[in-house]
């Protein structure tokens, strides 16, 4: 397999082990990533196939720069698959979430993955090559103090619901990529937000949320310890982006499984009570 | 008044309008937002004892907290019994084309906007132990050609629903959404000119790829209208979460929500997806 890839959010985690992957699987792997260490780091473990590109999925005018250079690089050729992949965690309880970081988490994880979707479309028609997403199981299961986060996810699901009936009449394949906890430094980067975050609560926020702070730090790092590594979705993209019959949604992981058939099966009110007390306990889905 | 102090988002027309009145004719005091003079006057016209308008644009972070310092004046010690998140936008566009601007916009209005109302109420809520009702859409839980930007926002709004309600179960503070499908609304009007707006906004490229899709989606919607509910049947439900003794956390208004849902929840994607191009008209090859 020989085609061209472009992987955004390439700097770490899933996108860095899906980047590695599928340049192992032979790919012509364009990994965007937002500083130039993050992309040596690429060049350094990757074969010299590998291209880096500076990009930033909230930054327009940086996302037409890398198609254009991918379209350079390509010379004519399109690409076979795009890999939307950044995107950030943020969490906090809905009554005292700050408004900005609502929007920020919006903005990378949603608005992002639409225009990363839309720079590279004319390269992926070109090639009737496919798209896969990165959402999550918070795309399909909301848990209490993940709601900004799952909002951009769910946001997601639909936007994939929808692209991948608008893109029917191409034959061009749409893929969702649901993974559960995988090791990624979202986590440390989500862990290092709560404390920002409760620290910047009002008191009244610490009044009335204070006494789940302890249970939720603990699921996270609980989370972090048996989270699965980001090589089963890096092992599903591959698959979204080559099999005869790829398909519309991978749930990655057992965590993730459990979740989706909590959140398809499960009446609100018993999931809710069971949320709940696993949240008590700190080891609640988040 | 004996029965609580309401504050109903998007009242000026469609299923806040109608849910007001409701509301004030079952006795409650209702503070009905708009965001201009003359949906103002036309509430006050309804003459109905304990009706008011209050000035409130979500998407207007001036305006929520001056709503809010207003409606605390008014009622005081007493709070909220309830709030209703009903304010909202209808957006349409091909993913692959559709603004980002407006991507945001909508995401602003109809996802951002309710969470910052209940932020700025919340205190007025638990004085009350009041409930917090948000009108979703059977959008709100499938999506489908076209309507990615506006499912999107409802998608997400559910979300943050889920989480709230889970977060406040401690304070007994009910959390209910309401998912109506096609209602006779002015949203729909509105709506209706979206196609050619589409088409405008994007230009060539989109009219060649997008062009036939966007129409029959829209005649689609123009079909569904002709049966749709009427307004007060939602905020029938409204008042069921307001008020029930056993509020639901969902529900489901109209018989092609029922269907939709029953539909999404049901089927595999691919069938899911085989039903929504034949039903919209998406074409196996791409237009000429």
């Amino acid at each position: 397999m020989s085609g061209a890839v472009v992987v955004t959010g390439a700097s770490s985690g899933i996108g860095r082990a899906t980047a590695l992957h599928l340049d192992a699987k032979g790919f012509h792997v364009f990994a965007g990533v937002r500083r130039e260490p993050d992309a040596a780091s690429l060049r350094r473990d990757a074969s010299p196939r590998l291209r880096t590109l500076i990009l930033d999925v909230t930054d327009s005018a940086s996302l037409a720069a890398a198609a254009k250079e991918v379209e350079v690089d390509l010379d004519g050729e399109g690409l076979a698959g795009l890999v939307a992949n950044a995107g950030i965690g943020v969490g906090g309880p809905v009554e005292f979430v700050p408004l900005d970081e609502l929007r920020h988490v919006l903005e990378v994880n949603t608005v992002g993955m639409v225009a990363t979707v839309q720079a590279f479309a004319p390269l992926v028609r070109r090639a009737g090559g496919r798209i896969a997403v990165v959402g999550s199981v918070s795309g399909r299961l909301s848990a209490p103090f993940a709601g900004p986060y799952s909002a951009s996810k769910f946001a997601v699901e639909a936007l994939c619901d929808s692209l991948r009936v608008e893109l029917r009449p191409w034959s061009l394949h749409v893929a969702l990529v649901e993974p559960g906890d995988v090791a990624t430094p979202i986590w440390d980067k989500t862990q290092r937000f709560a404390d920002e975050l409760m620290a910047r609560l009002p008191e009244e926020g610490k009044r009335l949320y204070g006494d789940l702070i302890p249970s939720v730090r603990a699921r996270l790092a609980q989370s972090a310890k048996t989270a699965a590594s980001p090589e089963g979705c890096a092992r599903a993209v591959h698959h979204a982006l080559t099999a005869s019959r790829p398909k519309t949604r991978y749930l990655v992981g057992s965590d993730a499984k459990a979740q989706a058939a909590l959140a398809w099966l499960v009446p609100d009110r018993w999931r809710d009570a069971l949320i709940a007390r696993l949240l008590r306990s700190g080891r609640g889905p988040l | 008044m004996s029965r609580g102090a309401i504050v109903v988002t998007g009242a000026s027309t469609g299923i806040g309008r109608a849910a007001v009145l409701r509301l004030a004719r079952a006795g409650h005091r209702v503070f009905a937002g708009v965001r201009k003079e003359a949906d103002a006057e036309s509430i006050r016209a309804e003459g109905l004892e304990g009706l008011e308008p209050v000035f409130l644009d979500v998407a207007d972070p001036a305006t929520i907290e001056s709503a809010a310092k207003q409606v605390e004046a008014e009622v005081g010690d007493a709070g909220l019994a309830g709030l209703v998140n009903n304010a909202g936008i209808t957006m349409g566009g091909p993913v692959e084309l559709v603004g980002l601007d407006e991507l945001r916009r909508v995401l602003e209005v109809n996802t951002v906007g309710p969470i910052a109302v209940t932020q700025a109420f919340m205190p007025l809520i638990r004085k009350a132990t009041g409930r917090l009702v948000f009108t979703s859409s059977i959008g709100g839980r499938v999506s489908g050609p076209i309507i990615g930007p506006y499912t999107a926002s409802k998608f997400a709004l559910e979300a943050l629903c889920d989480s709230l309600r889970v977060e406040l179960r401690p304070w007994k503070i009910h959390v209910s959404v309401v998912e109506p499908g096609a209602i006779k609304t002015e949203i729909f009007e509105k709506s209706r000119s979206m196609k050619d707006e589409l088409m405008d906004a994007f230009g060539e490229e989109a009219r060649v790829r997008y062009g036939s899709m966007a129409e029959s989606v829209m005649d689609r919607f123009n079909d569904l209208e002709k049966n749709a509910l009427e307004p007060d049947d939602v905020a029938k439900q409204i008042e069921h979460a307001l008020t029930s003794d056993s509020p639901k956390t969902r529900y489901l208004v109209g018989t092609d929500a029922r269907i939709q849902a029953a539909l999404g929840w049901l089927l595999p994607d691919r069938a899911f997806d085989a039903i929504g191009a034949r039903l919209f008209g998406i074409p196996s090859k791409p237009p000429q």
